[in-house]
């Protein structure tokens, strides 16, 4: 190890790099889990069931009659909503504060005198200890609030030092009747969490009033969870990835530690040294090397979390549920799993050259002419095996409804076996320039050509490794920019209304017909259609409604599939559409029906057709407002939209709209369909922002392999350059030889890229992301990510030949042939 | 009328072996003239193969001259070393020193193409190399497809290829059976003869060295000119 130092280092880096991302990857993840199952249960906490209702809430008196009829005691009704204290985001949990401490669920340590005073005062809030630290606030202190679209002065009132300090950082408490009164609640709870029995709960269900469901917390919790695990699971395969090139890059490093002491091993062998004692004498040393670059590995691992927490949970709350835990938390076992994984890979990789090297006789131990001719052997079967494993991925991808799980394995399944056929790949293609440009070509071209056939077992897995590294380049872009574009198209679609009022109030308040009708007359406007979004109970668990009334050529809801007399029935409110992510994870199509919780209990509504919808991948429900009504007895307007008469000016309509809500612009926002645009872009370019990074490490473990094979080459042809140097190639003639070989080398890995990119985007598209968000995307083949993977590579590859180009032209050929 | 093609004068040249150096050349002088054969006689580690490799320039003597044809070889820069190495000498090694990865017809062609002939010059000459050592079926063979003998003759067809003034031969029958080794030798006198050649020709064997017109022998780091009993 010591006398080859630069090899050892590349090893250790390999290793350290693919761990790093390994263990990264998985402590943001682990962190935005464990965040989100502590914001869950810091709001669910030990409950066993909750009473919830539809888009109006609980009445009050059903608390209490709760707790008078039934005898319920274990009962705490709560009302949620989102504010914003000096800039940071805090769910507002308006409770009981007597249960809730008898039940010790959040505020314990809540000192009573606290307790009254909170029960006192209207304007009366608690936090935890790390909450109030964070902000900055002391016991007594007046602060203010916003929520809504409205600011409020709150008094905190009590400070308690909570059990679970991260579950609770991002949570602010007040009574029931304060948390109604600041979320614009009056009379009514978001949900009655309850403790029951099996009795109990029968009892409870047949007693409940109609519009009102009991449900299971924790297959409540569960559905929330299963939301955000396609994106983890997501996440995790990238960085596996990673550890694979991390692989190949220590495989070729392990063979070529064994090539460099093939004198040693072979005299080891002829003075009896038997198979096994080599075996484990290579292993030990990669294995001790391999060790200290996964513990490495677990310190930048621990960093790279840090930095990629933030954009994972950040993710998680755009896409999925209000992460208000957002805390880094080092999990013992992401820590174990990499380093183990890290030492696992090091093992499988190495064990390839130290068992080739136990296997050979004494005489002949791995030299490198007897290495190449069993690859050149291995060749027909290493690429026939290759070919199985591509078409085997290729036919478990093709399965229609399999798991997220199962469709990694086909990806793993195709890039595996499309590795193995790079080097067969490589040496056809160098075989086949040679034989067509062979009146063209000089000695210095032949040679390079040559030796990267000769030199297949080491050329052939770094061309591997960055075809592997550039082809998630290409996979990733084409998908991400097939996704973009697929957006961009639906927004257009769904975003046919000119200018779109929406309110923050979760009650819409301000958003009245009187409002709509003010809209109306104003010039240039040609119609306003009213809106209501809202999130309702299903037999899925809680999914988002829409309810609209559609105008004429409404292109807001694009049909998956046009069925004739759709827009009638739905028209006539007569059945409901579905977005495809619902459609697809519940497996529902046009025909069936949907089991939801209305105003009058339980309703079956048809499913009339499935529409396009890049909202949310939780899946929505669409219906006429009139139906809406009908069915939870519910006016309230959550949006207007806005279309403008043909020749009317957009800027000064919008200028007229905002006049006319001056007085609400903190609780009403106005906004152009171009300004939704470019927010709804903006999150998602910001959701994929990750991908970047990941993309970026990737590559970065593989230029470290392509520099590993190289300076391996070029250390093998040592002799080689001698004697070149000694017929009078100059040393820049050396070196241009092997940035041409390596630039060659970069070119091929960039050109097969192309393919299994291709292919690996097809399949993120067609079934990783379907499978894990239920969304189809359009194709699109951006010709730039096309050429960027191939300028990657191309730039990849020279770079990591230009220190071996420099070391080679430096060789002393005298000394070179002296010591051969 | 005898003209003095390579002078060699006070040649020092010591490789360092741990924290001790190792003086192999120590103030060699030596005249060798156009059209003249020499062979050089030594131990094991006497520095013959260093002597070549500085008179051809891929070495650096620590101290001294070495003049090929009137130039200044120790003067010259690397690459001014390089582009006269090209041009003007040809260079057969014990172990043939062939390039794996070319044919035999490439391996002699190389040295044309680094000295910038045209292809048809370049295909021209190569031919007529292949055919002067027989090699006509053996062309388009890899080294390791060939046999040490055959291997050799490639080696000299590259050494010779371009004309060189000067033919520096490293114990060029040194790893080839005695039978094959006499065809080579004579193949190489007869070839340099024809070109009018200077030839340094290091060996062990004494029934080669006596082929030569001078026998030099190296003794610690001096050369001896000598006939008569060799001790090795």
């Amino acid at each position: 190890m010591n006398r080859h130092r630069w090899q050892s280092w590349l090893t250790f880096i390999g290793v350290m790099l693919g761990v790093t991302m390994v263990v990264g990857v998985d402590l943001a993840n682990s962190s935005a889990r464990r965040a989100f199952s502590l914001s869950l249960d810091s709001i669910a906490g030990s409950v066993t069931h909750q009473i919830i209702g539809g888009p109006k809430g609980i009445p009050d008196s059903v608390y209490t009659r709760l707790r008078t009829e039934l005898a319920i005691r274990s009962s705490l009704p709560m009302v949620i909503g989102q504010v914003s204290i000096k800039g940071r985001n805090f769910t507002l949990l308006g409770v009981d504060p007597i249960p809730e401490t008898t039940l010790g669920r959040h505020m314990t340590g809540l000192e009573t005198h606290g307790l009254s005073r909170a029960l006192l005062d209207d304007n009366a809030v608690m936090l935890s200890r790390r909450a109030a630290d964070k902000l900055g606030l002391q016991i007594s202190e007046v602060f203010e609030l916003r929520t809504g679209g409205r600011t409020f002065l709150v008094r905190l009132v009590a400070i308690f030092p909570s059990d679970n300090p991260a579950a609770t950082e991002g949570l602010l408490f007040a009574d029931i009747a304060v948390a109604q009164r600041l979320l614009n609640r009056f009379g009514r709870l978001d949900r009655i969490d309850l403790i029951l029995d099996e009795s109990d709960r029968d009892e409870i269900q047949a007693w409940l009033p109609a519009g009102l469901g009991l449900v299971a917390s924790e297959l409540r919790n569960d559905s929330m969870r299963q939301m955000s695990e396609a994106f983890h699971i997501n996440l995790t395969a990238m960085s596996l990835l990673a550890l694979l090139v991390a692989a190949l890059l220590i495989y070729n490093t392990v063979t070529l530690s064994v090539l460099q002491r093939r004198n040693t091993l072979g005299i080891f062998r002829a003075l009896g040294v038997t198979r096994k004692e080599i075996f484990v004498l290579v292993l030990r040393e990669s294995l001790l090397l391999a060790t200290a670059a996964s513990l490495a590995g677990l310190v930048m691992g621990l960093l790279l979390g840090q930095a990629l927490v933030q954009l994972v949970t950040r993710t998680v709350t755009d896409l999925y549920f209000n992460l208000h835990v957002t805390a880094f938390l080092i999990d013992p076992l992401s820590l174990l799993k990499g380093f183990l994984m890290g030492l696992g890979m090091a093992f499988i990789a190495c064990s390839i050259p130290a068992w080739e090297a136990s296997r050979s006789r004494p005489v002949n131990v791995m030299q490198r002419s007897t290495v190449e001719r069993r690859w050149q052997l291995r060749l027909p079967m290493l690429t026939a095996l290759g070919a199985v494993c591509l078409v085997a991925g290729l036919l478990l991808v093709a399965r229609t409804h399999g798991s997220l799980v199962e469709g990694f394995f086909a990806l793993a399944l195709i890039v595996f076996g499309f590795c193995l056929m790079v080097p067969g790949m490589v040496v056809l293609v160098t075989r086949l320039l040679l034989r067509i440009l062979s009146p063209l070509l000089g000695s210095t071209a032949r040679i390079a050509l040559r030796d990267i056939n000769a030199g297949i077992s080491r050329t052939g897995m770094a061309v591997a490794a960055l075809t592997v590294a550039v082809s998630v380049t290409v996979g990733v872009g084409v998908m991400v920019s097939s996704f973009r574009e697929t957006v961009s198209v639906w927004l257009g679609q769904y975003l046919s209304g000119d200018i779109y009022v929406s309110t923050l109030d979760r009650n819409g308040s301000g958003l009245t017909p009187a409002l709509k009708s003010r809209l109306q007359a104003l010039a240039g406007v040609a119609s306003v259609a009213p809106s209501r979004i809202e999130n309702i109970e299903t037999e899925f668990g809680p999914v988002r409604l829409i309810a609209l009334t559609p105008t004429e050529n409404d292109t807001r809801l694009p049909l998956k599939h046009s069925v004739e007399g759709v827009a009638e029935l739905f028209y006539q409110g007569k059945g409901v559409l579905i977005s495809e992510p619902l459609a697809y994870h519940q497996q529902l199509s046009s025909g069936d029906s949907i089991t939801v919780l209305a105003a009058k209990g339980e309703q079956q509504l048809r499913i009339l057709g499935v529409y396009y919808d890049y909202t949310t991948s939780r899946g929505m429900i669409a219906m006429h407002r009139e139906a809406y009504r009908e069915l939870w007895d519910d006016e309230r307007i959550s949006g207007f939209t806005i279309y403008k008469e043909e020749n009317a000016d957009q800027a000064n309509l919008l200028d007229a709209v905002r006049k006319i809500l001056t007085s609400e612009a903190d609780q009403i926002r106005v906004s152009s369909n171009q300004e939704i645009r470019e927010t709804a872009m903006a999150v998602f370019d910001r959701t994929f922002a990750i991908t970047h990074v990941l993309r970026l490490l990737t590559i970065l473990v593989a230029f470290v392999g392509v520099l590993s094979a190289l300076m391996a080459l070029q250390l093998e042809r040592t002799r080689e350059f001698a004697i070149l140097r000694a017929t009078g190639m100059t040393p820049r003639q050396i070196s241009v030889m092997i940035l041409g070989q390596t630039g060659l080398m970069g070119l091929l890995a960039g050109l097969l890229s192309i393919p299994l990119g291709l292919l690996m985007a097809d399949i993120l598209i067609d079934v990783i992301n379907r499978r894990s968000f239920g969304w189809s995307m359009l194709h699109r083949l951006p010709a730039g990510v096309l050429a960027e993977a191939v300028f990657l590579a191309l730039i990849a590859a020279v770079l990591a030949g230009v220190y071996p180009a420099l070391k080679a032209a430096s060789i002393s050929p005298a000394q070179a042939l002296r010591e051969e | 009328m005898t003209e003095e093609f390579v002078q060699i004068r006070n040649l020092h040249r010591t490789f360092q072996e741990g924290e001790l150096g190792h003086p192999v050349l120590q103030g060699t002088s030596l005249t060798v003239n156009r059209g003249e054969t020499v062979a050089l006689l030594g131990r094991s580690g006497s520095g013959k193969s260093t002597l070549l490799n500085v008179i051809s320039g891929i070495d650096k003597a620590d101290a001294g001259t070495v003049i090929v044809d009137g130039i200044d070889l120790t003067a010259l820069s690397e690459h001014e070393c390089t582009l006269f190495r090209r041009q003007h000498i040809g260079f057969v090694y014990q172990f043939f020193n062939l390039i794996p990865t070319l044919t035999a017809a490439e391996n002699i062609a190389l040295v044309l193409e680094l000295n910038g002939y045209s292809p048809v010059v370049i295909k021209e000459k190569t031919d007529r190399m292949i055919q002067a050592v027989d090699l006509e079926k053996e062309k388009d063979k890899f080294p390791d497809q060939m046999s040490g003998g055959e291997q050799q003759r490639v080696a000299i067809a590259r050494a010779l290829v371009h004309s060189p003034k000067l033919v520096l031969a490293d114990e060029p029958t040194g790893n080839l059976d005695a039978e094959i080794g006499q065809q080579i030798l004579k193949l190489l006198r007869e070839l340099i003869t024809g070109k009018q050649g200077t030839l340094m020709l290091v060996t062990h064997s004494l029934a080669v060295a006596r082929t030569a017109d001078r026998i030099i022998t190296l003794e610690d780091g001096l050369l001896v000119e000598r006939e008569g009993h060799f001790a090795w």
